[in-house]
């Protein structure tokens, strides 16, 4: 068996989802349930054979070879069962196991397509516990849970194949009647105690389960919200202190924990009485009576008693398993479900039907009258992150982007990544609308060094090389020096192959932005995104820092979010947002002239203060 | 048996570090304390115990009943006696069934309030916890005291429960056996070896299978969390299929060891099942032999009865057998909340603690000396005065006892020697609590809670409206950007922040401090993540609300520098300089080397390669660049649930708090079998690190 379905997932019901793993290898399936059936079969005879070699003994008063023959079967039937079962349960584990793998695979590859509202909207942590916990739940409800029902029904089943053949034997249909009229209706006990206990049985034990589930789902979310809450206040210790909340917060556990305490009750008064057991139990007072009966009218041996005996109170064992892998099924149901719907979110955003493939990258940006807000259309979200943005930025060169927090600025250049479309009006490069170019094609040619850097747990020539994959050794080291990242790497103990992070070297706030630096470098974008919000570092950091961004954004169009004088100076035109509009654009002496929002920003800017003093001394403005 | 709870590789630092823990504490005193906690159930635990004790010896006698019904109509065929059989297997059966469940139902109710009880006990301990015990331990550690070791707790005192009637159904099977022959009872002992091999196998193979998947399945959950932590970049660079495709390989390790686990749990059950059989095959054959014969010792009835039996005696011993483990770990789990309960915080109010008076001001430190960890100095003999209503300043490199200086302050910590005071109030002779009031810290990291935007401002002052609120954000200028938020101020923040960027969580704990209207200010670079606009905002604000008060700024930009009254200047724990900005400047001391190293140059000045050489040379002798986190802070939240444990340890140990280290370097030295040995790897090395640095104090200075 490969994968199970090649990458495509099942989003339709959860059921289906359930049993997709076995609906798509229905041999294997049929073999692995034939095999617990058979092996279901080797248990429940050995009561057969103690009512047999009971008779042999009851009959000759010996220890005939019979006798011995049926201890023999006893031991032999259980070997018998000990393989069977074995590679029966070898065939389930090989089918649930690589459902939860592919499961697994597929949920983590579709929560990777979904676009960034996607991840706006849902906690990762969440997501992760689904990926983990639910699909292993959802798998604990095939195995072991749907086997051991599997297995329980069959021994049910057996046992009432037994049972109802033995009404057959001469003269037990004859033994008690129902006159009616001058008909004699003959009763077949057996039939009527399996056929009326065991749907009992089961409706019941379906009721216990549908009862307790609820409470216990309950109860796992509230301890969920208990640990969330907890780590919460232990990571925060230091603002709780700080804050003198000690009492609040202890107020908060306690109701917490006190609902938990009686949720935790509630589960226990529920799963204690399991009136399913009591059935059974009635269904063996009655045929105890009945065969008993029976053998004293001499129509049944001592021995058939102890058969039926035996088999029965072997069912006692069900009255254990059952209820609980019930309930693992049906809980397993719920966890599909919350899967299903996770992969059923629909996509605000979608890909062009047919791309238009030759855009010229180096040409205008134009953003032409957009607005954006965040979150789902239906939302109706009332704040715009921009609004009514329209601005030309020619081709190739410099930009810088200033505002305060909530200005626009980050969520401008993800429009330009396409990790969100417009809500209103459209982004052209080179004149094509960028939703009309795919997501990765506009990925391929638009490079981004974000503010929050991210690097992942891999080696810091592996890091590099994720700009673009395929990436040569010789690109990968040009780029770092050229981001004066070569300079620390080659001191660090293995160089390009040091691991970043767990159990391996820590960085810097600025060696980290240069290995994101070099990174876009080796991308090689038409189109490069800086979000340069750095705080405050050492000379020598700057200074670097300084050459590796005038060496990345050689030779394209930039587009730097800034706060640094000189890069405001030196930037071909510089745009001010806030509250999402925008307020003005233009080369920085031009703004400084005609802006007085620009004006009031720049003199905020260490050292602007400084420099306006000179140029005034120069006499006046520009 | 959390059904859906958490699952998986976590629990206490028994699941993380390895299984060998030692106890401190003898098993007796132990026990002691579980039988201690179960007193305040007294009553219930008393009648569940009756309860459970008629319930076994009803079950015993049921199959007695079924041997005397076989009999009587095999030999007497009396129906009357056969109606009254009958008639006490149902009463018996209803009565077993109705204790049985009466006692879980009240069972449940005692484990429940146990439960809680231990965790609030517990959990008010370690909110009064110090710090430094906060610092030495990850915060998801903490948080399994409270969670997963009460939940063992329970477990065990559930076993010690179910021990009482599994070792009188064993005791009682065994005795009716004797009582029938001697060799029947002799025969049931054949499941022993039986029962011996399922729990040793179990207990080495299974156990060591059961650890080898946990940690692949580890991998996969650490992994999906930084593929979600970093998938703005993944899909920055299209690189989502390479991921994918690396997932899958991690995903078949899982499947590879998942494998092994289950087929070791498939095969115990019919390993169990087969070991029944093979003794009712014995006991039909022991009982047969002497059923027979001219004086037969057992009638029919027998013969069923002891085959009934076997059940009786190997459930029970397959029960006693594996209790063992759970009750081990139930005692561990016993001890570490024992550890917690018994340790007595440092920081608590003196005895006749006064209030902070209203009159107390400004900020006045004599003589203090401070480590964190013993000889280790951080602040060496350090004498200042903060004057009431003084803006103050402080600078240092990374290491110099900044942040040191504020949490002393704030009272985390108390100082080795000297004292610290408010006004003429000696702190330690202050209540904590009007001490905390009275001031406010804004820590480097901003922390923000699961909650909403409005609830983390208003945790600064739980009485503030909602107006109150925005009010005070448009003045700092934070209104903005969460109006603009998917949901505004009602904005859920998701793993402490992820959804904000770095500059707008510190704008949302400088709201909550601004909130909370603190007479004495602390800036632990508190605006470190804004940009100099919004800084200069902030700071407009905070000149606005807070003028006139008394105000520590640790600083790292230059206008903030020089804003101030008046610059400390800190050098590996020693107050070098003070004064004014230009009088320092004038110096040319420690105060000119750092404003030339970290703050000339955020002006327009043009750096030269020679100034960013001699940066480059003060900035290596303090130590270096403050090494960040790999991932920002949030991921690593998340892993401390997701992913194993080492990775989470070692996520970046130069982040690991001095005082963690200290306890693992003692733990290596003195446990060193209770750390796994990749880590124990690793744990050297960074010991070593920290040695070798420690001497420029960049170690323990944080």
């Amino acid at each position: 068996m490969s994968r199970n379905n090649g990458g495509e997932t099942i989003r339709k019901t959860p059921w289906r989802y359930m049993l997709s793993g076995m609906t798509r290898n229905k041999a294997v399936a049929t073999v692995g349930l034939t095999l617990t059936m058979v092996s279901t079969l080797l248990t429940v005879f050995p009561a057969v054979f103690i009512g047999l070699a009971a008779r042999e003994i009851q009959n000759t008063a010996a220890m005939t070879a019979q006798f011995v023959n049926y201890v023999w079967l006893i031991i032999i039937f259980g070997l018998l069962y000990m393989g069977l079962f074995f590679v029966g349960g070898w065939v389930w584990a090989t089918l649930t196991l690589r459902w939860e793998r592919d499961a697994r695979q597929d949920f983590f590859e579709a929560l990777q397509v979904n676009s960034m509202t996607f991840h706006d909207e849902f906690d990762s942590k969440r997501l992760l516990a689904v990926a983990m916990q639910d699909i292993q739940w959802v798998r604990f409800s095939l195995n072991p849970a749907l086997r051991n029902i599997a297995t329980g029904l069959a021994s049910f089943f057996i046992t009432a194949l037994l049972l109802i053949q033995m009404d057959w034997l001469p003269g037990l249909s004859t033994m008690l009647t129902i006159q009616i009229g001058s008909y004699a209706i003959p009763i077949y006990g057996f039939t009527i105690i399996m056929l009326l206990g065991f749907p009992i049985y089961l409706i019941f034990s379906y009721r216990y389960a549908n009862a307790i589930e609820p409470v216990r789902r309950n109860r796992s979310e509230n301890m969920e919200a208990l640990t969330s809450i907890t780590q919460g206040v232990f990571q925060g210790i230091e603002v709780v202190r700080a804050f003198d909340a000690e009492e609040f917060e202890i107020k908060k556990f306690h109701d917490i924990s006190k609902s938990q305490e009686s949720l935790t009750a509630k589960e226990g008064k529920l799963s204690a009485f399991y009136l399913p057991a009591l059935i059974l139990a009635g269904m063996t007072t009655v045929a105890f009576a009945y065969a008993g009966y029976a053998v004293i009218n001499g129509i049944m041996d001592v021995s058939q008693l102890i058969i039926i005996l035996g088999l029965l109170t072997a069912l006692q064992g069900l009255n254990f398993q059952f209820p609980m892998m019930l309930l693992i099924l049906r809980g397993g149901f719920v966890n599909a479900q919350r899967i299903v719907d996770f992969l059923n979110w629909e996509d605000p955003m979608t890909e062009p039907e047919e791309e238009v493939l030759d855009v010229d990258w180096t040409g205008d940006v134009v953003f032409d009258n957009v607005s954006f807000r965040y979150g789902r259309e239906e939302n109706n979200n009332p704040h715009y992150a921009i609004r009514n943005l329209s601005i030309t930025i020619p081709g190739g060169s410099r930009v810088a982007l200033i505002g305060g927090p909530g200005a626009g600025k980050s969520s401008l250049l993800k429009l330009l990544l396409r990790l969100y479309d417009p809500t209103e009006g459209e982004i052209r490069v080179g004149g094509v609308n960028l939703r009309n170019v795919s997501t990765k094609s506009v990925r391929d040619v638009v490079g981004l060094v974000e503010q929050d850097i991210f690097l992942f747990r891999m080696t810091i020539r592996e890091n590099i090389a994720f700009g673009r994959s395929g990436a040569s050794d010789e690109e990968i080291i040009s780029a770092a020096k050229r981001a004066q990242a070569d300079e620390f790497i080659v001191e660090m103990p293995e160089g390009y192959d040091s691991m970043i992070g767990e159990r391996g070297m820590t960085l810097s706030g600025g060696q980290r932005q240069r290995l994101a630096i070099a990174r876009a470098m080796v991308q090689n974008p038409k189109i490069l995104l800086l979000d340069d919000s750095v705080s405050a570092v050492d000379a020598q950091t700057e200074y670097l820092m300084r050459k590796a961004l005038d060496e990345v954004m050689k030779d394209r169009t930039s587009i730097t979010v800034t706060q640094r004088l000189r890069t405001l100076m030196e930037s071909d035109m510089v745009i001010i947002l806030d509250k999402g509009h925008l307020v003005a654009s233009g080369r920085h002496e031009d703004l400084l002239r005609e802006s007085e929002h620009y004006r009031r920003v720049f003199e905020r800017l260490p050292g602007a203060q400084e420099l306006l003093a000179t140029i005034s001394k120069r006499g006046g403005v520009a | 048996m959390g059904m859906h709870g958490p699952m998986g590789p976590r629990g206490g630092p028994r699941g993380l570090m390895g299984k060998k823990e030692k106890r401190s504490r003898p098993i007796r005193v132990l026990l002691g304390r579980m039988v201690h906690y179960l007193g305040n159930f007294k009553r219930i635990v008393i009648i569940g115990a009756i309860l459970s004790l008629v319930a076994t010896i009803v079950g015993v006698i049921i199959p007695l009943v079924l041997r005397d019904g076989i009999n009587s109509v095999n030999l007497v065929g009396s129906f009357n006696i056969l109606l009254s059989l009958t008639i006490l297997f149902l009463a018996l059966s209803v009565v077993s069934w109705v204790m049985g469940g009466v006692n879980t139902w009240i069972m449940s109710i005692a484990q429940a309030g146990l439960v809680q009880s231990v965790q609030e006990d517990v959990y008010k301990h370690l909110v009064a916890a110090d710090l430094s015990y906060h610092k030495a331990e990850q915060a998801g550690n903490v948080t399994s005291r409270v969670t997963s070791d009460a939940t063992n707790l329970s477990t065990g005192i559930q076993v010690l429960i179910n021990f009482a009637s599994q070792a009188l159904t064993l005791g009682a099977s065994f005795i009716l056996l004797w009582l029938m022959s001697p060799y029947l009872a002799l025969t049931s002992l054949v499941v022993v070896p039986g029962i011996l091999f399922i729990a040793g196998l179990f207990g080495t193979v299974g156990q060591r299978i059961m650890l080898a998947s946990q940690r692949a399945s580890g991998e996969v959950s650490g992994q999906i969390a930084e593929n979600l932590g970093g998938i703005h970049v993944a899909k920055a660079f299209n690189r989502e299929t390479e991921l994918a495709e690396h997932m899958m390989s991690l995903n078949q390790k899982a499947y590879k060891y998942g494998f092994r686990f289950m087929i070791l749990m498939t095969s115990m059950q019919p390993l169990m099942m087969s070991i029944g059989q093979f003794a009712v095959a014995a006991m039909l054959f022991v009982a047969g032999s002497l059923a027979v014969g001219v004086l037969p010792v057992l009638s029919l009835g027998d013969i069923f009865l002891a085959v009934s039996l076997v059940r009786g005696i190997m459930f029970p011993l397959l029960g006693l057998s594996m209790m063992a483990t759970q009750v081990q770990s139930s005692l561990a789990a016993m001890d570490r909340v024992t550890d917690v309960l018994e340790s007595k915080a440092a920081i608590v109010d003196a005895s006749g603690a006064v209030p902070l008076r209203e009159e107390s001001d400004g900020i006045y430190f004599k003589n203090v000396v401070f480590e964190y960890i013993k000889d280790t100095p951080v602040l060496k003999n350090v004498t200042f005065s903060i004057n009431p209503g003084e803006t103050v300043a402080i600078v240092g490199h990374t290491g110099a006892g900044k942040t040191t200086i504020a949490a002393l302050v704030n009272r985390f910590y108390d100082p080795l020697q000297g004292g610290i005071f408010i006004g003429d109030q000696n702190i330690r002779d202050v209540q904590l609590h009007s001490l905390r009031h009275a001031m406010s810290l804004i820590p480097q990291e901003p922390y923000l809670f699961d909650d909403t935007i409005m609830e983390n401002i208003r945790y600064g002052n739980v009485d503030a409206t909602d107006d109150e609120i925005i009010e005070l954000c448009k003045i700092i200028g934070a209104n903005e950007f969460i109006e603009v938020l998917a949901n505004g101020y009602h904005t859920q923040i998701i793993q402490s922040g992820k959804n904000l960027s770095a500059g707008q969580r510190q704008m949302v704990t400088i709201a909550r401090t601004m909130l909370a209207n603190p007479k004495i200010l602390i800036l632990d670079e508190a605006t470190s993540r804004l940009d100099a606009y919004s800084e200069s905002l902030v700071q407009d604000a905070q000149e606005l609300l807070f003028n006139n008060r008394t105000t520590i700024v640790i600083a790292h930009r230059l206008t903030t520098i020089a804003n101030a009254s008046r610059v400390l200047v800190f050098d590996h724990g020693v107050l070098v300089e003070q004064g004014t900005h230009e009088e320092l400047l004038a110096k040319d001391g420690v105060f000119k080397s750092l404003y030339e190293t970290y703050y000339a140059h955020q002006g327009l000045e043009e750096i030269t390669e020679e100034v960013a050489e001699v940066a480059k040379a003060v900035v290596t002798e303090h130590g270096g660049e403050k090494p960040e986190p790999l991932v920002p802070s949030m991921v690593m939240g998340m892993g401390s649930m997701a992913m194993s444990a080492m990775s989470e340890m070692m996520g970046s140990h130069e982040n690991i708090p001095p005082e963690m280290l200290e306890k693992l370097r003692v733990r290596l030295e003195n446990d060193p079998d209770s750390i796994p040995p990749q880590m124990r790897e690793m744990l050297q090395k960074v010991l070593g690190n920290t040695k070798s640095t420690k001497g420029s104090e960049s170690g323990a200075g944080k």
